[in-house]
Formats: C-alpha cells, sequence, structure tokens
C-alpha cells in the first residue's frame, strides 16, 4: 500500500506539472457555472437547492472525465515510459489503483472548488444541506466510475483521440440505459425485470435518487462495483499488452 | 492466451451483471436519508400501518409530466410525492404496487383520471390540464383517492398518504357512540311546540360513520366502539362513568364536548342559571389530567364576533368568540387546515400540577382574552355588558381544546360494586387518547352553518370549520394509534428569501414614488387644465405665446413625470436582475478563475518548500 501512497503522489503531481489540471478545474467550474445558471434556469427558479447544478453533471463528466482519463495509459505507452514502469519493482495493479486514485483525487478537489455555488444558495436562501452534502458525494462517486471506464480505454489503444471517444461512446451508453428513450425502445417485449435491470445499470437513475438526499447502499455499491470492474478489465488489459 | 481472452471479458461483464443484481437485491432497503427532515424516510407510524396489510393495494399516481414542463414547484412537489409513494411501495413487503401514469390530454389515461374523481388544476388558456393526484383500490375494490396534492398540505403528505392505505387496509367503518344531554336529534320543542330538525352536525357524522346513541342513563357501553363521542354529558350513573374510564384506559378514543353553561339550550336559557346545566364528567377529566374550571367563561376581546343587539345596532359579543389560524395547531392534522371556528362561553383548560398526561393544545383563545364569571355571563342578557366585566389586566391566552395522550390513571380506586362489566379492573394506561374541547355551543348550527331549502332538498353550506373540526377529531381518533402518532413533517419547499426580501423591499420604495410621482402628474394635468380653460374664456380662439409656453412646459413636465414612473415601475424587478447578473458573473467567471490561481499559486508554494 505504501507503494501505491508513492505512485499516487507521482501521478497526483503530475497533473500539476502540466496545464492539465488547472485547465480542467477551470473548464469544470466555468461549464458547471454556465449549465446552473443559463440552461438550469437556478436564478430564475428561485429554489434554494442545487439541482440545476447537479443534473448537469452526468453531462459534463461524459466529455470531461474521458478527456482527463485518455493519457492515462496511453501516453505511458507512446512515450515507452511504460517499458520503465514495468521494470520497477511494483504490480501493475498497484499502478492501476494509484493512475485511478489520482485522477479521482483531481476530480474531487474540482467538486470542492465549485463550493462558491454552494455559498450562493445558502446566501439566497435555507437549502437542505444534507441534500446537497449527499449529492456530492453522488457526484463525486459517479464520476469515479466514468474515471476507470476512460482508464480502461485509455488502457486499450496507444491512440488518445481513440481512447477518449471509446471512452465517451461508452459512457454514454451507461448514461443513456436509464434514460426514457433506451428504455420506451425496450419496454413491451422485454419482461418488466429485465427492462428494470437494464435501467438499474444507468448511471443516471443511481446518481438521481442520490442527488435527492438519499445515500443508499445499492447505488454506492453501484458506483463501486462498476470501478473495481472496468480497473480490474483495464488490468487484465495491461497484463494482457505486456504479454504480447 | 487468446483463448483464455475471449472468455475471460465476458466473464467479467457477466460477473459486472451479477454483482449489480446482487447489490440491488441485498441493499435494498439500507440507506441514510441525509435531509434535514427526513423527508423520504417513513415514520414508525407509516411502517406499522404498512405490517398490518393483509391483501394487495394498487396505487395510481396521476402525474402531468409532459403538461407540467417548466412549472418548478409542483414538480418538484410531484418528485417529492413519487419519492415517498416509491418509499411506501419499498417498504410494503410487496403489498403495494405502484403504477405511474401521465394523463396526456385525450388519452385514456386521462379518462381513467376522471373516472377516479381526480381534480385537474390549469396552468392557464390554452395550457393542458395538469393532474397529480392518486387513486388506490383495495383487493375489494373499494376506491380511495386524493384529488389532488397541494404543495401548501406538504406537511401532511404523509399523514394523508398513510390514511388512505389505512382505510384500503381496513375497510371497516369506524364505529362511533354517541352520549349526549342535548337533543341532537331535533324533536319537538317545548317553547314553541315544533318540531326542530336534527342538527347538522348529528346528520354529518350519522352519513360518514357507523353512529351508535348510547342512553344516559345507560349502565355500559356497547362493543366494538372505536371512538366514544360525549356532547354535553349530564348524570351520567357511577357505572357508566367507570365503563368510559374502563374504556379510555383500554386504548379506545375519546372525543369529548364538555361546557360549564351550554347557553343554546332554549330551557337554560329561560331559566338563566349557569352551573344548571353544565356538563359533567369532571371526576374523568381530572384523572386526565385536566380541569374545566365550572366558575369561568371565556371572554375575548380580539375575537369577539359582531352581532346585531335587539335595537338593530352592531355590538361586539365578548362571548361568542370566532377563533381563527394563528389559534389553532398548525402541526395537528385536526386543526391545521382549518380558517375560522365559532363558539359560544367557551370554557378554559388548565393543566393539573399532577398530570401524567402529555397535553397538546389544538384551540386557543387570543392573548386578549380573560375570564368572567360564568353566572354573571348567564344572567346577562345585553352584550354590552360584558365590557364591564372583562378585566384587561388578566388578559392572556387560553386553552379551549386539548389533545391528551400519555400515561394516565383510572379515577376510580376498583370496580364499582354495581358495574356489570365482567372485565378486570385497569388502574392505569399509558396510551390515553382523548380530546376535549370546552364548548358545546360550537355544535350548534347557529354557529357555523346556513340551511336552506333548494328544490326541497335541504342545502347546508358551512360559513365555519366547526364541522370540519369534529369530522377531522373523529377520523383521527378512528383511525389506529398508528396513524395518530404521524404528525406533521417538515416542509420542502424552500424559496429564495433574498430575492422575496429584496422584492419587498423595492415594492415598498416603488409604492412611495409612484405615490409621489402620480400626485406630481395629477397637479400637472389640473394645472394644465385650468391653463386651458381660462384660455377659452377670454374667447380667445388662439392662446398667446405665455400661455402655450406655459402649457407647453407642462405638457413637457407630464412626459418627464411619466417616464420617470415607467422608470420606477422598471426598477421594481432590476434589483432582482442585478443581483442575478452579479452572481452569475462571481460564479461563472471570478470564482474559477481566482480559484485555479489560487491553485496554482499554493502548488508553487509547495514545490519551492520541497525543493528548500
Amino acid at each position: 500500500m505504501n507503494m501505491v501512497n508513492v505512485l499516487f503522489k507521482r501521478e497526483f503531481a503530475g497533473f500539476f506539472a502540466t496545464p492539465v489540471a488547472y485547465v480542467f478545474i477551470l473548464i469544470f467550474l466555468m461549464l458547471s457555472g454556465i449549465f446552473t445558471f443559463y440552461i438550469g434556469n437556478f436564478f430564475e427558479r428561485e429554489q434554494a437547492d442545487l439541482l440545476p447544478f447537479f443534473n448537469f453533471h452526468p453531462w459534463l463528466y461524459l466529455f470531461l472525465v474521458p478527456a482527463m482519463a485518455m493519457r492515462t495509459w496511453s501516453e505511458e505507452r507512446k512515450s515507452g515510459t511504460i517499458e520503465l514502469l514495468m521494470t520497477l519493482p511494483v504490480t501493475t495493479w498497484q499502478i492501476t489503483l494509484a493512475k485511478f486514485l489520482a485522477a479521482w483525487a483531481v476530480l474531487g478537489l474540482s467538486l470542492i472548488l465549485t463550493f462558491p455555488l454552494w455559498l450562493t444558495v445558502n446566501y439566497l436562501g435555507q437549502p437542505d444541506n444534507g441534500i446537497i452534502l449527499a449529492a456530492y458525494i453522488g457526484s463525486w462517486l459517479m464520476s469515479g466510475a466514468y474515471l476507470a471506464i476512460g482508464i480502461c480505454m485509455s488502457a486499450l489503444t496507444k491512440s488518445q483521440v481513440i481512447a477518449f471517444i471509446l471512452s465517451v461512446v461508452i459512457c454514454f451508453l451507461f448514461v443513456l440505459s436509464g434514460s426514457g428513450v433506451v428504455l420506451e425502445a425496450f419496454q413491451g417485449w422485454l419482461p418488466t425485470i429485465l427492462v428494470d435491470t437494464i435501467a438499474s445499470f444507468s448511471f443516471l437513475t443511481h446518481f438521481e435518487s442520490m442527488s435527492k438526499g438519499v445515500l443508499a447502499m445499492n447505488n454506492l455499491m453501484y458506483f463501486l462495483i462498476s470501478i473495481g470492474v472496468w480497473l480490474f478489465a483495464s488490468l487484465l488489459i495491461i497484463e494482457q499488452k505486456k504479454a504480447d | 492466451m487468446k483463448f483464455s481472452n475471449t472468455v475471460t471479458y465476458p466473464l467479467l461483464a457477466v460477473l459486472f451483471f451479477g454483482l449489480v443484481l446482487l447489490s440491488n437485491q441485498l441493499f435494498k432497503s439500507a440507506r441514510i436519508d441525509l435531509t434535514e427532515n427526513q423527508v423520504y424516510s417513513l415514520s414508525g407510524g407509516s411502517k406499522s400501518i404498512l405490517s398490518e396489510i393483509d391483501e394487495p393495494i394498487e396505487l395510481y399516481f396521476f402525474f402531468s409530466d409532459k403538461a407540467s414542463e417548466g412549472l418548478t414547484t409542483i414538480r418538484n412537489y410531484a418528485d417529492r410525492v413519487e419519492s415517498l409513494l416509491q418509499e411506501y411501495e419499498s417498504a410494503s413487503n410487496g403489498k403495494i404496487k405502484l403504477h405511474l401514469i401521465d394523463p396526456e390530454p385525450f388519452s385514456e389515461a386521462e379518462d381513467l383520471a376522471n373516472d377516479y374523481g381526480l381534480t385537474a388544476a390549469s396552468a392557464g388558456m390554452g395550457m393542458d390540464p395538469i393532474y397529480l393526484g392518486l387513486a388506490g383500490s383495495n383487493a375489494l375494490d373499494d376506491e380511495k383517492i386524493i384529488p389532488f396534492f397541494d404543495p401548501s398540505k406538504e406537511q401532511f403528505l404523509e399523514y394523508d398518504l398513510s390514511q388512505l392505505i389505512y382505510e384500503l387496509s381496513d375497510p371497516e367503518p369506524v364505529k362511533v357512540g354517541l352520549i349526549t344531554g342535548l337533543s341532537l336529534t331535533g324533536g319537538q320543542n317545548p317553547m314553541t311546540g315544533q318540531f326542530d330538525p336534527a342538527w347538522t352536525i348529528y346528520e354529518q357524522i350519522q352519513q360518514l360513520y357507523q353512529l351508535e346513541d348510547v342512553d344516559s342513563s345507560a349502565q355500559s357501553l356497547p362493543e366494538g366502539l372505536d371512538v366514544l363521542l360525549l356532547i354535553h354529558p349530564k348524570g351520567l350513573s357511577d357505572e357508566m362513568l367507570y365503563a368510559i374510564d374502563q374504556f379510555a384506559l383500554n386504548g379506545g378514543k375519546i372525543l369529548a364536548f364538555v361546557d360549564e353553561h351550554h347557553e343554546s339550550d332554549p330551557m337554560a336559557a329561560m331559566s338563566g342559571m349557569a352551573g344548571a346545566n353544565s356538563s359533567n364528567i369532571n371526576r374523568l377529566i381530572s384523572a386526565w389530567g385536566i380541569e374545566v374550571d365550572a366558575e369561568k367563561v371565556l371572554l375575548d376581546a380580539a375575537l369577539g364576533l359582531d352581532i346585531r343587539t335587539q335595537t338593530g345596532g352592531i355590538t361586539k359579543h365578548l362571548g361568542f368568540v370566532g377563533l381563527q389560524a394563528p389559534g389553532f395547531d398548525d402541526e395537528d392534522v385536526t386543526t391545521a387546515n382549518l380558517d375560522s371556528i365559532n363558539g359560544a362561553s367557551f370554557g378554559v383548560i388548565t393543566l393539573l400540577p399532577e398530570a401524567t398526561t402529555t397535553i397538546t393544545p389544538l384551540l386557543q383563545s387570543s392573548e386578549y382574552a380573560a375570564t368572567g364569571s360564568s353566572m354573571a355571563y348567564a344572567m346577562t342578557r345585553d352584550p354590552e355588558q360584558l365590557f364591564g366585566q372583562f378585566d384587561q389586566a388578566q388578559a392572556a391566552q387560553h386553552n379551549l381544546a386539548v389533545r391528551l395522550s400519555g400515561s394516565a390513571p383510572s379515577a376510580f380506586e376498583g370496580k364499582p360494586e354495581t358495574a356489570q362489566s365482567a372485565a378486570e379492573h385497569l388502574s392505569q394506561t399509558d396510551k390515553l387518547n382523548v380530546i376535549v374541547v370546552a364548548d358545546t355551543d360550537m355544535l350548534t348550527d347557529r354557529f357555523w352553518v346556513n340551511k336552506s331549502n333548494f328544490f326541497g332538498q335541504m342545502i347546508a353550506s358551512p360559513f365555519a370549520d366547526n364541522g370540519a373540526f369534529v369530522t377531522n377529531a373523529i377520523e383521527n381518533l378512528g383511525g389506529n394509534n398508528a396513524l395518530i402518532s404521524i404528525r406533521s413533517r417538515g416542509t420542502f419547499a424552500r424559496p429564495f428569501e433574498k430575492v422575496d426580501e429584496l422584492t419587498v423591499k423595492a415594492e415598498a420604495r416603488f409604492r412611495e414614488q409612484e405615490q409621489a410621482l402620480e400626485e406630481q402628474l395629477a397637479q400637472t394635468e389640473q394645472q394644465l387644465a385650468e391653463l386651458q380653460t381660462s384660455g377659452g374664456e377670454d374667447g380667445l380662439l388662439v392662446l398667446n405665446e405665455e400661455q402655450q409656453a406655459a402649457i407647453d412646459s407642462f405638457m413637457d413636465k407630464k412626459i418627464q413625470i411619466r417616464k420617470e414612473l415607467r422608470e420606477v415601475r422598471h426598477q421594481l424587478d432590476k434589483d432582482i436582475e442585478s443581483l442575478g447578473a452579479q452572481l452569475k458573473l462571481i460564479n461563472i467567471i471570478v470564482a474559477p478563475l481566482i480559484l485555479v490561481l489560487a491553485v496554482f499559486f499554493l502548488r508553487r508554494s509547495f514545490r519551492l518548500r520541497g525543493a528548500a
């Protein structure tokens, strides 16, 4: 675990050595502000909650997180540093975990830095801060799931662009599986239990119930399982590529 | 290697699928409700109602999802109702099935909503109607509905839903026993010799519940009563008092209307004697921890009703009290949605020091109420004289109706020898459930309802909520204990108080300025009119230059004032708009830039320190 800690620090510092983290945070903060105020009509609704803010998170992450994750393995492979990394006395899963945690920490930092919005809503009225806390936790967990997919796709290919596109597509499928459009297509010919199962794979449904203020165990578990499974898949891919 | 990979990935996918399904099943009910008032969690009362459901219940939640686009408040509330309903469904162990229906215009679903009798709200001209209601049915095809979920009744949302489910799960009508010393059923009036109709309140109770009249001289209560209704009980035998006492101690619910001076009784009014016509269950009441003082009657200077005097004038009657919203307990389901209750010569309920019960005041007088002697009150013919009895110095708020719960002792040492019941004597209970109201006049028609003959049908149109209060109380007491335990919950709507504050301020300023400007405008117009008419008086059709210049300048002034008025009106929203613009600027541009710079410099200083 100590090794993971060292690698985590290296990765985390790596984000801030280049403009990547700054650009990511800036874009994240500005876009979430624009979405909240202009598309979510935060001010005009006159309701002291942060629903318009959190409602756009699945869509924000859809593009921002793959953009952040695409370089994780692709770059290492392209620049050849992966060989160096593999000769070090660390296991692949330690590296994968460290890379994931570092990027997840940056996402967490970006979320924390949206606190001016929280101050704003507390200035304007008396929001239920419990709901807001639950939504933040939910949002961070969801971003982890996006990230795990992005890292897996990055392991798959040398090209960052392909990694980006693949992860957007897969994340989009996961977002979409709970939306009315998809469910309607399945309704009628699939048994309800299967339709429900498809719906339960959606990031949207799990995130929505959390953004209402309820931390349900199955929602938390869903995101944790997603993260675990996708990280495990990326581990397999790396091992396989190493063997090739 | 190749082979193992073709197996590994599908296996991983299956594992993913399986784990998610497993966690969905395993952790269905494990959750933390982080909301401030636990709005998504069912209270113990609701859960115990759900656990007692035997037959499956179908719930149909109608919400016009498409038609309500853009209506934030109603959508948020619908969302809240839906979440709570889902909570009921998941806590019901499969006994409740929830169906979500969007009744689009001209659809079968809309017809269904109409069949159930749901109410459609209109969002404005040309807009599609909005449904937000619930219909439920049980295995016996009993139907209960909530026609429209009113966001202003949000604190009772859980109570209303649990009540609906309770009624569907236990379709037996509430059985009410009535003991009264008044002739509620009507009959021959000894004064006029005519036949009086039954009291409206009596008819109402008879229609809604299974009512059983119990004779005052009876020695015991009928079996299986849900609620015992005592209206001005007089001259009850010891055996009867004992039966009532044991009924209450056994978990029976009692709604008691007692009065030291029932003035609506013509015989009592004639005798003019206080005490001669008072209720008498004091022995029971004091065991429950309260006292209704026989000597006192409430005089309320703020809430006294205006009545017509014999000479035709109008005067305030301090004894005739019109209770209003601040005097109602807004957290108790029996009183929270009432607007007014009228009554006369209310008694005052005081708490005994040795009381072990929990007492919740339901109806209270204003703070400008004092007590007068009930003897003097009974003798008084002229309401004006009551002002003389009103003692300003002792004005205070008084309890006029209370809910009693918790533990109480029996009013009897042991079973009276003459008592008929074979049951064991109970000396103590910890689940007393009684509502005591210190007035009976409020039940007479003249205080709350007008009756008119409409093509041979008697139509009752209430002008006060006395009837609603009685039915709320019986409904509440007649439900099971779990239902009574569900109290009101916090509300969910949270407006921008800052914006509301700005609106109020802006409106105040706007009104002031507008008034000043309008005065100026009126003056200017008057001057203008004077000038124009004086021009005509000289017989000259053409105004001289001076006059013309004066008129022009007034015209300009008028236009100027009008412009300012428009400006002021525009200013009303300007403060709010500018607040919005500032917040947008801060949140979208200023804060992100500052924060990113802060991160940048923090990191630099970290690195420098690390390098040093």
